[in-house]
């Protein structure tokens, strides 16, 4: 290794000079060096991000007051929380809304990129025309899909399956279909972006396991279950890992067409917490279900990365 | 108790206060409304600096407005005065920024009407805010289709269901094809609007949400009163009479029906006559008292008010302002005569003017005669927001699950209450499940 | 391998299904944005009715969407460069250098990725209330309380740092023998080698900072530094505007991010594919 630090003294390469500097020095540099390169962005994170996070956290032992001082808990908020009927249901709701939408997506995702794959001029404008929804804002696409789905029998999806008989369907109004209509909604939005991730996958496969397969005489549908899943399943392992964060802090896709109504059917933990920290003001009891959840999904981040590490190397 | 969290809050806090100037004459108001109607705020202030020379700084937003108040509160930035909805009184004082006002010391505050008093009231008689405006609810009808189909103007409960069945039935605009509906209802959990609009049909049933008691209150849901008054509603929303998407819907997406022909009743409050005058018109539009129910007419009454926010550094400007407010004076410029902006003063609270006379236009005598008559104003518990968002929760569960047991699901709702009753500390002892 | 007719037939179907469905609803959306005739709440018109482009100019000019736009451009041109030029030295510290505490550091980063940002509403309020160092003057209501705080995102040091691995060993040492120092090997070795990830990240991060809701809100008062989203939502509960306006309104807000998905988008992919590779 021939690998040197600059000196604060010095304006431009003098490669020679520096070789004298004593090894502990040296050593030292190396040291703070890439703390000097992490700083700005420790600043930003220190300042924004974590002070304001721990302040949150502390929050959590107490009953906030807002303008007179807040009173001390104890882990009250935290013990509630086992009581809390209305976040139990959210929590499944939201459990129920994270399997389906990751599935529901990745499936989409990859037949999108079987069909789409390809250096083809059109299928690259397809490719690209497509993936307006994942970079549109949410509540503009929550604002969409409220009207797409709305329950009047002259409403888009609901004249469409007019067409083959279909009765006009409540969707967002009707409690036993609203959680389905939003999961729809968000396999809608990531679908393209899942999409991409799996195409950068394919790319990867070597091509020679397709040329095999071909002397043996596989099956389109064959290859694609031999060789084709087989070689994306890291880039299975990111969607999946990514919707799972995204999903279980799914709030503004619900707040913004339903509320959490109707009949509480769409409630999340997000907008459970929001319902709590902002409508009733009840911060410190916000605060605590947050940080339940940002630990869950903190260990389940790692538990992925270990089980990643495991079987993939 | 002088905690850790909040010596760490005002750590970072007073530094910023101390660098803030401080001029003694000026007062900063904030209010909760749009960027369209802040006119009529600036042009009290305005006349207000005029005749004192206090000066007066304001900001509105129409969103985010109690968490931002929430926020102001911990970095003690709160302004002077508040100008919000009468019902917030309790989720103010439940953030702890707000002193109990004494109302003798306003030069005006005889001339305020007792009713209008009983809004800014807690349970135990203190007075939290200062009324600056009142009004109640009537019932818009596009008045064309109504004549067009024959039908007279619907009195009670039964006439307001055949009115809306012709509506959604008989194409009351001619267009021949099916898009139109009885009428506008919001019944969305969010802030707790199906709570919020079901108050009118409660009591219009006899019933209600509680009663008040020498010691407290009782939760009065479980009656077969509300369980009437839901059972109506909900045959509206289930036989397709109201516009679709109604238990989703908030009163910023039911206004919107009834303007553009959707709908051809809605239940509003005299602050979107000029929104209506525009589109579709006054001429084809009529204001009508509410319906009669099993127990005659009702409506709910509600307001807005001035607060007083603790903190404040100048009292004497502050309430100087006050009592600008609530004068003949302050409530003549807040009516805002003569403009389709929306008033700031709705139904003047001052009981020595006569609104007849200021607004010239025989709609706002049936928004008169039902608050002087018929209002009921929210019950004054300490936090009725939350009663709000709970019953809200309730009531939507009912109106968007057309066969579900209405009696049943209020005794649930009933139960609920009243634990909130008792964790607010005003449940009546004598309460059994 | 040549197609048959049928098959061909049965691709241009699924490209017209795929195009309907991920494209279709936004013409919806163009349509009512140019149409005169003022429609009913949850009622669209698929065919174009009295073109006009009076609801743009009511939302531009009377509704002050300019002004708003105005503003989210200067907080996403100074947010994204200064984002971008953050996480890459960052990512340099992580991607090329061996150091205690490496790990600890990529785990409290990942974490604030996780973290519900409503959650820290109220203290990221009062930290923009608190005088800076140096310049000594809180950030509160100011461009700077918009920007400062989403420069730093985990996301796009992670990204960078996936790049910055995959730049092959050899080329830095060689650049060292010539006799390089370290903030050279960044600066003339690394950065060229990972320009597409730049544009990746700088898409990424521009529709990151470009949809910000949440922190514009609480962090500035003054109505003329309101950003677009804010605006919107502001907007939209106002009775007196006009559904047609606010979806003219909705688009002017949603097309800064189409274009520069467009300019930039052929780096979109690589970028994806580096999340892909690190997993």
């Amino acid at each position: 290794m021939t690998e040197t630090q600059p000196s604060a003294h010095s304006n431009g390469p003098a490669p020679r000079k520096r070789s004298t500097r004593s090894p502990a020095l040296r050593r030292l540099g190396r040291g703070v060096m890439p703390w000097l390169y992490l700083m700005p962005a420790l600043i930003v994170f220190t300042w924004f991000k974590f002070y304001p996070m721990i302040s949150g956290f502390l929050m959590s032992f107490y009953e906030v007051k807002f303008y007179d001082p807040s009173v001390w808990v104890g882990l009250d908020n935290y013990r509630a929380i086992l009581h809390d009927s209305a976040l139990l249901v959210a929590t499944w709701h939201t459990i129920i809304y994270v399997i389906a939408e990751t599935i529901g997506a990745a499936v989409l995702a990859f037949f999108l990129a079987l069909a789409l794959e390809g250096p083809a001029r059109h299928v690259r404008i397809i490719r690209t025309a497509i993936f307006v929804p994942a970079i549109t804002s949410v509540a503009i696409i929550a604002e969409l899909w409220r009207i797409l789905f709305n329950s009047a029998s002259y409403g888009l999806v609901n004249s469409f399956i007019g067409l083959f008989g279909i009765p006009p369907q409540g969707f967002l109004t009707d409690p036993s279909q609203a959680l389905w209509v939003l999961i729809l909604m968000s396999i809608w939005k990531s679908a393209p972006y899942d999409m991409v991730i799996f195409l950068a996958g394919l790319v990867s496969i070597n091509r020679e396991l397709y040329d095999a397969a071909d002397v043996d005489g596989a099956s389109r549908l064959r290859k694609i279950w031999h060789v084709t899943l087989p070689g994306i399943v890291p880039a299975i392992s990111v969607v999946v890992m990514l919707s799972f964060i995204r999903g279980f802090r799914v709030f503004t896709e619900v707040y913004a067409t339903t509320g959490g109504g109707p009949a509480g059917s769409t409630s999340t933990i997000m907008t459970q917490i929001y319902k709590v920290g902002f409508e009733q003001l009840n911060y410190g009891y916000a605060a605590a279900v947050s940080f339940l959840l940002l630990l869950f999904t903190v260990l389940m981040t790692i538990l992925h990365t270990v089980l990643k590490n495991r079987f993939f190397g | 108790m002088k905690s850790k969290f909040g010596q760490l809050l005002l750590g970072g806090c007073l530094a910023v206060a101390v660098a803030l100037p401080a001029s003694a004459e000026t007062i900063t108001v904030w209010s909760r409304q749009t960027d369209q109607s802040i006119s009529v705020l600036k042009a009290i202030t305005d006349a207000f600096t005029k005749e004192t020379g206090i000066k007066v700084e304001t900001f509105n937003s129409g969103i985010d407005f109690e968490q931002r108040l929430a926020r102001a509160a911990a970095a003690r930035q709160l302004p002077d005065v508040v100008i919000n909805d009468s019902s917030q009184v309790g989720s103010m004082r439940q953030m702890g920024i707000l002193d109990p006002i004494d109302r003798t010391k306003l030069a005006g505050w005889k001339d305020v009407s007792d009713i209008a008093w009983q809004s800014a009231q807690d349970g135990q008689g203190k007075y939290y805010a200062v009324p600056i405006s009142a009004q109640a609810f009537a019932l818009f009808v596009r008045k064309d289709w109504r004549e067009k189909l024959g039908l007279p103007v619907p009195k009670t409960w039964d006439d307001m269901r055949k009115l809306a069945e012709a509506f959604t039935h008989d194409d009351p605009d001619g267009n021949g094809k099916a898009d139109t509906f009885g009428l506008a209802i919001p019944a969305s959990t969010t802030r707790g609007y199906a709570s919020w609009y079901m108050s009118h049909f409660l009591w219009q049933a006899g019933g209600g949400y509680l009663k008040k008691t020498k010691d407290g209150f009782l939760p009065i849901l479980n009656t077969p009163e509300d369980a009437k008054a839901l059972s109506f509603v909900r045959g509206l929303i289930c036989d397709g009479l109201a516009q679709p998407g109604a238990v989703n819907a908030t009163t910023g997406d039911t206004l919107p029906t009834f303007r553009s022909g959707q709908t051809g009743m809605l239940i509003d409050g005299p602050y979107d006559l000029g929104q209506i005058a525009k589109e579709p018109g006054l001429d084809k539009t009529e204001v009508d008292m509410l319906p009669a129910g099993p127990s005659g007419v009702a409506a709910l009454a509600e307001g807005t008010s001035a607060y007083m926010l603790k903190g404040t550094t100048d009292k004497a400007a502050v309430m100087k302002f006050l009592d600008f407010l609530i004068s003949p004076e302050g409530q003549k410029i807040g009516m805002n005569v003569g403009s389709d902006v929306t008033p700031l003063v709705r139904l003047p609270v001052n009981t020595t003017m006569d609104v007849l006379k200021i607004r010239k236009d025989p709609r706002w005598k049936v928004y008169q005669d039902t608050f002087l008559n018929y209002g009921h104003y929210m019950p004054a518990v300490p936090d009725w927001t939350s009663i709000r968002l709970l019953t809200g929760d309730g009531f939507n569960a009912i109106l968007s699950q057309c066969q579900s047991d209405i009696p049943a699901q209020l005794a649930d709702l009933n139960t609920k209450v009243a634990a909130e009753l008792k964790k607010q500390g005003v449940l009546d002892p004598s309460y059994k499940e | 391998m040549k197609k048959s007719p049928t098959l061909k037939t049965l691709q241009v179907i699924v490209y017209g299904l795929i195009l309907l469905i991920f494209v279709g609803p936004f013409w919806s959306v163009l349509v009512t944005a140019f149409s005169g005739t003022s429609l009913k709440p949850g009622q669209l018109t698929l065919i174009p009715q009295s073109f006009t482009l009076e609801n743009f100019r009511i939302a531009f000019f009377d509704m002050k969407v300019w002004r708003y736009l105005l503003n989210s451009l200067i907080v996403v041109g100074f947010g994204t460069i200064a984002q971008v030029l953050v996480s890459a030295l960052a990512a340099y510290a992580l991607a090329r250098k061996k150091f205690r505490g490496a790990a600890v550091v990529t785990l409290l980063i990942l974490t604030t990725l996780m973290l519900p940002e409503e959650v820290i509403a109220i203290p990221l309020y009062l930290v923009t209330l608190k005088p800076l160092p140096i310049i000594n003057e809180p950030i509160y209501n100011h461009y700077a309380a918009m920007i400062l705080p989403v420069v730093g995102w985990a996301f796009s040091i992670f990204m960078l740092t996936e790049f910055m691995r995959a730049v092959p060993k050899e080329l830095e040492e060689a650049a060292r023998i010539d006799g390089a120092n370290d903030w050279q090997v960044f600066g003339h070795v690394i950065l060229p080698l990972i320009r597409p990830a730049l544009g990746t990240v700088i898409i990424f991060g521009f529709i990151m900072i470009w949809d910000q809701y949440l922190l514009p809100l609480i962090v500035v008062q003054d109505h003329s530094l309101m950003t677009l989203p804010v605006a919107l939502a502001s907007l939209r509960v106002d009775p007196t505007i006009t559904p047609n306006i606010i979806v003219a309104a909705t688009l002017i807000a949603m097309a800064p991010s189409v274009i520069i998905y467009l300019l930039l988008q052929k780096h979109f992919n690589r970028g994806l594919m580096a999340g892909a590779v690190k997993g």
